[in-house]
């Protein structure tokens, strides 16, 4: 074994640079497989803090609202939690857990932070465990809390988390005033994989939970009215011993339609068809629901094929270099033969040498792997918590370790073959044989393969960054440019007087508007929506943002009718020009000063009256994903949380405005940032998945130049004298470079011819997933054609020495 | 048909110059059948090389038909070589990836012949070498003595007035060797002027002027009825 490997390994070092090529590509193809692998692994997992992730559910629910997009909330009105305990539903411990808002302060230093109320059982369900304290006193005491690790930090700095247990600190949830809270807990910040993780940027890891009982909850007596009607929080419950939790839908059925709010419902919800759907989810099947993790798996598993894909290329390619060295060893190998080797030996041979170059890739691979992983999880914007490759997965290493020897038989097979084909003899007296039609037509083969692989990713690279342009460009109805969006870290319900601030913004010459509203534009949000009907009894349900009214001219809106302008005693509502057509004006003009009738529960009509004072072009607030609905505009002069400023440079305003605020806002947190960097932030899964796509067909085109520079490399080696020939017979510098370059014409046009279609499907399927989206021939047929000529061009970059060298070649050395 | 006037052939690798050929006077008629001989070394192939426009002397002159051609272009040489030389090689040098028509079609590729045309010079071409039933082999599934025809097709497919054989039966058996040359000389028989480089004193004696070089000039200009 010993000399078997010796000599493989000098037989690898005489051809440095075949070997080089090969464990190149393959340690990269490896590297992208083993990182996308080990991402996969980290967001399957459950949350680690509960014992039975498969016995522990979580209530969903989705309504069914006629003639709309209905999804899954993974998350359901806490009343379930007391319908089903009442029910007698197989379940041991039901715990609910609502989530909001708390802005909590200590002498002078204050913290928002989100706020969780909840249950005692959620402790033993979860397996939630705080660092110091006691969190079950926290939730049982009305004046306990529980507060995180960041929250500490915020209020005493470097004061250790155990002594911060017993202090007293105010909070104030979203309702009511500030009340005196003892720390009775201290929690770590919490885990990624928990279903109570909350990612909101704006929040961090600031968080408090408190019981149904504490001050900071909604007051009792209001509880099971807003728990019934509204999706707060969350119902968690554990089976009982041999309960399927697709039972639990059932049960959640039976007691929603036995429920006083079933009663409530419009009749032509549950006229012959279900009103709403419930399921329970187990904890385990978490990591892969919700739209956001949805379009993650996406992502991944887009990432996994292209890996997959360019392992296959970079396999192809070493496979490739194989043939074009045993073919040139053809003298060696019957040197050998002669001497008594027999055709097993020779194949351990070469497979020993497969094995060294595949483990090295592979080694090298892991070290790549593990040293890209925290670039990696940034790029992905995994939280802190998810700690990709330290260490590397058993898994991984289990997987690597069978790739290798998968790819060993793969590589060695048919260039072994094909060596062992050639009689000894010839080679002897030095006539080498070439590989004959069939095995340059097998390399040929793979070398399209190569190219399809290259031509896809790339072809999907371009279309992903041309989406993704179309997404940050794409006109909403309002402009994005020298805009900044400021919100403050404040209790919506008691929003503190903001004039001061404004007459600053107002007065200061870098600002040209100023408005307030209740959703960030640029910042796709769903928003409430309600049924609004016009005098000729036109019905629209329309999607409700409350705005200041310079919100427009703020926007770059256009006022095609009327003047936005609040109301004195009355409701004004703005409406855009969807709104206005579906609701039967014939013109903007036509519906000003118009009277719609709404405030109805469950997008039913009411009785509130709302007098139309303006009709704007169209505004999109849904996510591109989304089809737009028409919307309303509640004009008002009341103070909104998000300010929005427009200014003449968007740069130097966020400074302006940060200032501003310290001076003259109130001593409120707040944050600042760019519309343009708002919209980015809103589909940074989608530009994540655009610049892994695009490193990626970099590197998968690099692997096919790899295999284009040495497949001619070799080809235009053992033509040389068929080219020598060309030229004897009168062939030109332009025959001789068609003549070379028709060893990667013709694998490039059945590559091309290949890679058309699966990359306009590809395409398609992935555009399909917008509303919002590039036409075919801008966002599909432009792409393709780009990446085509992108991937010739580069494939000519590798090959041109060759060629060059092609057309050096005498005609006298015919002779020699 | 070839004139060589004081033609010499002088490479230089680094400080050291050697000679090739030194100062060659020769003229050999259209038609005529010429061995060029001498031992290894002595410039045969140099020369040969030369003739066939794939070389260009360091010094003197040579003439084809008339013509100097010592200071033609490369495009030029490439014209005159497609449309009056043809060559047979000792390594046969044929294409293995190509089928036996494929190689002879090799010949006329360039010279702007229809292709239909093309293909009925081919037919000819190996219908004169007896390789019809062979036109769709690849050269690996000949022998050798098969292989040496397809090139000498080759050679006649463009209908060349000059023939240029280097070693055509060297890696040939004899019997192989004897058709070879029996193949050559019924071309020169039929009018194409013949050179041939040979080691074989029994084929050199089958020409109708055979040459001697020594150390790069010609040591023996022999013909048939006289000796010079």
């Amino acid at each position: 074994m010993k000399t078997l490997l010796v000599d493989a390994w000098q037989n690898l070092r005489t051809r440095r640079s075949h070997a080089l090529v090969a464990v190149g590509g393959l340690a990269l193809a490896l590297a992208a497989c083993a990182l996308v692998a080990m991402t996969m692994i980290a967001l399957s997992a459950p949350d680690p803090a509960v014992e039975d992730p498969d016995r522990v559910v979580v209530l969903d629910f989705k309504g069914n609202q006629p003639d709309r997009q209905n999804d899954w909330s993974l998350a359901s009105p806490l009343s379930f939690g007391p319908m089903l305990r009442q029910s007698g539903a197989p379940l041991d411990r039901i715990g609910r857990v609502a989530g909001s808002g708390m802005d909590i302060r200590h002498e002078g230093r204050g913290s928002p932070a989100y706020l969780l109320v909840a249950d005692p059982d959620v402790v033993p369900l979860l397996g939630l465990k705080p660092s110091h304290g006691d969190l079950n006193a926290a939730l049982a005491r009305p004046d306990g809390i529980a507060i995180s690790v960041d929250v500490v930090r915020t209020l005493w700095g470097d004061l250790p988390p155990a002594e911060a247990v017993g202090k007293r600190i105010e909070g104030c949830g979203e309702e009511g005033d500030y009340n005196v809270f003892t720390v009775m807990a201290v929690l770590p910040n919490t885990d990624p994989r928990s279903p109570l993780y909350n990612p909101n940027p704006w929040v961090g890891g600031a968080m408090a939970m408190v019981g149904f009982d504490s001050p900071a909850s909604v007051p009792r007596e209001r509880q099971e009215a807003i728990y019934a009607a509204y999706i707060y929080g969350w119902v968690f419950a554990e089976l009982r011993e041999g309960t399927d939790a697709e039972e639990i839908g059932a049960w959640i059925h039976e007691a929603f339609v036995a429920s006083p709010l079933y009663a409530k419902l419009p009749v032509e919800w549950k006229d012959n068809r279900e009103a709403a759907f419930f399921r329970a989810l187990p904890l385990s099947e978490l990591p892969f629901k919700g739209r956001g993790k949805e379009i993650r798996w996406t992502v991944l598993r887009a990432l996994a094929v292209a890996s997959v894909l360019m392992l296959l290329l970079a396999a192809f390619n070493c496979m490739n270099l194989q043939t074009a060295s045993l073919l040139q060893r053809q003298r060696e190998t019957a040197l050998r033969r002669s001497i008594g080797a027999a055709g097993p030996q020779l194949v351990m041979l070469w497979t020993m040498e497969a094995f060294i170059l595949i483990a090295s890739a592979a080694v090298l691979a892991l070290l790549l792997a593990w040293w890209l992983a925290p670039s990696f999880a940034a790029l992905l914007q995994l939280p802190p918590g998810y700690e990709l490759g330290s260490p590397v997965p058993v898994s991984i290493l289990g997987g690597i370790a069978i790739t290798v020897l998968a790819l060993v038989p793969l590589v060695v097979g048919f260039p072994a073959w094909r060596a062992l084909r050639n009689p000894p003899a010839p080679a002897l007296q030095g006539r080498t044989a070439s590989e004959g039609p069939w095995g340059r037509r097998v390399r040929q083969s793979s070398l399209a393969v190569q190219f399809v692989g290259a031509v896809v990713l790339c072809a999907m690279a371009f279309i992903l960054a041309a989406q993704q342009y179309h997404l940050m460009n794409a006109d909403r109805g309002f402009e994005t440019r020298n805009r900044v969006w400021l919100t403050i870290h404040t209790n919506p319900e008691r929003i503190p007087d903001l004039e001061g601030f404004k007459r600053a913004l107002a007065n200061h010459p870098d600002v040209l508007h100023v408005a307030l509203s209740d959703n960030v534009p640029a910042l796709p949000v769903d928003g409430r929506i309600e049924l609004h009907v016009s005098r000729t009894q036109h019905r629209q349900a329309l999607r409700m943002i409350s705005v200041s009214p310079g919100f427009f001219d703020t926007l770059g809106m256009r006022v095609l009718a009327g003047t936005p302008r609040a109301g004195s005693g009355e409701t004004s509502i703005a409406i855009d020009e969807s709104a206005a057509r579906a609701l039967g004006f014939d013109s903007p003009q036509s519906a000003i000063g118009e009277i719609l009738r709404s405030g109805g529960d469950f997008i039913q009509e009411g009785s509130q009256e709302r007098r139309i004072v303006a009709v704007v072009n169209d505004y999109k607030m849904e996510s591109a994903r989304k089809a737009s609905m028409p919307k309303g505009f509640i004009v008002t002069d009341k103070p909104l949380w998000d300010i929005t400023i427009h200014g003449t440079n968007a740069a130097t305003l966020a400074q302006t405005v940060g200032e501003l605020w310290r001076q003259h806002g109130p001593p409120l947190d707040f944050d600042i940032w760019t519309l343009d960097q708002t919209l980015a932030w809103a589909y940074r899964q989608e530009g994540a998945f655009t610049h892994l796509l695009g490193a990626l067909s970099f590197l998968c085109i690099g692997v096919a130049m790899l295999g284009a520079y040495t497949l001619v490399a070799d080809s235009l080696r053992r033509r040389r004298m068929e080219l020598v020939l060309h030229r004897l017979h009168g062939a030109s510098d332009a025959a001789i470079m068609r003549q070379a370059s028709s060893e990667i014409a013709v694998p490039f046009l059945v590559a091309v011819f290949i890679a058309l279609p699966l990359a306009w499907w590809l395409g398609s399927r992935y555009l399909g997933g917008f509303v919002d989206r590039l036409d075919a021939m801008t966002g599909i047929v432009l792409p393709i054609v780009v990446a085509i000529v992108a991937t010739l061009v580069i494939t000519a970059f590798a090959v041109l020495r060759h060629l060059r060298r092609a057309v050096s070649w005498q005609p006298i050395e015919a002779l020699r | 048909m070839i004139e060589m006037q004081q033609l010499s052939k002088r490479y230089r690798a680094g400080e050291v110059e050697t000679t090739a050929l030194d100062s060659i006077d020769l003229q050999i008629d259209a038609g005529e059948y010429v061995a060029i001989t001498g031992p290894s070394g002595c410039g045969k192939s140099t020369l040969l090389g030369i003739v066939g426009l794939l070389d260009v002397p360091t010094s003197g002159t040579l003439r084809l038909d008339g013509h100097d051609v010592t200071g033609k272009s490369p495009r030029e040489l490439a014209a005159l070589r497609r449309d009056r030389i043809g060559f047979v090689f000792q390594s046969f040098n044929l294409v293995d990836e190509l089928t036996v028509e494929q190689n002879v079609q090799l010949a006329l590729r360039y010279g702007g012949l229809p292709a239909a045309k093309q293909k009925q010079r081919v037919a000819e071409a190996l219908e004169r070498l007896g390789l019809s039933h062979r036109a769709r082999h690849h050269p690996s599934q000949l022998s050798g003595g098969q292989q040496q025809r397809v090139a000498i097709a080759r050679a006649i497919a463009a209908r060349p007035a000059l023939l240029l054989a280097d070693e055509p039966t060297g890696n040939l058996d004899s019997a192989h060797g004897h058709e070879v040359m029996r193949l050559l000389r019924e071309l020169n028989e039929e009018g194409a002027t013949l050179i041939t480089v040979t080691h074989s004193a029994e084929h050199a004696a089958l020409a109708s002027r055979c040459i001697r070089l020594l150390d790069g000039r010609v040591l023996v200009d022999a013909h048939a009825d006289r000796v010079s």
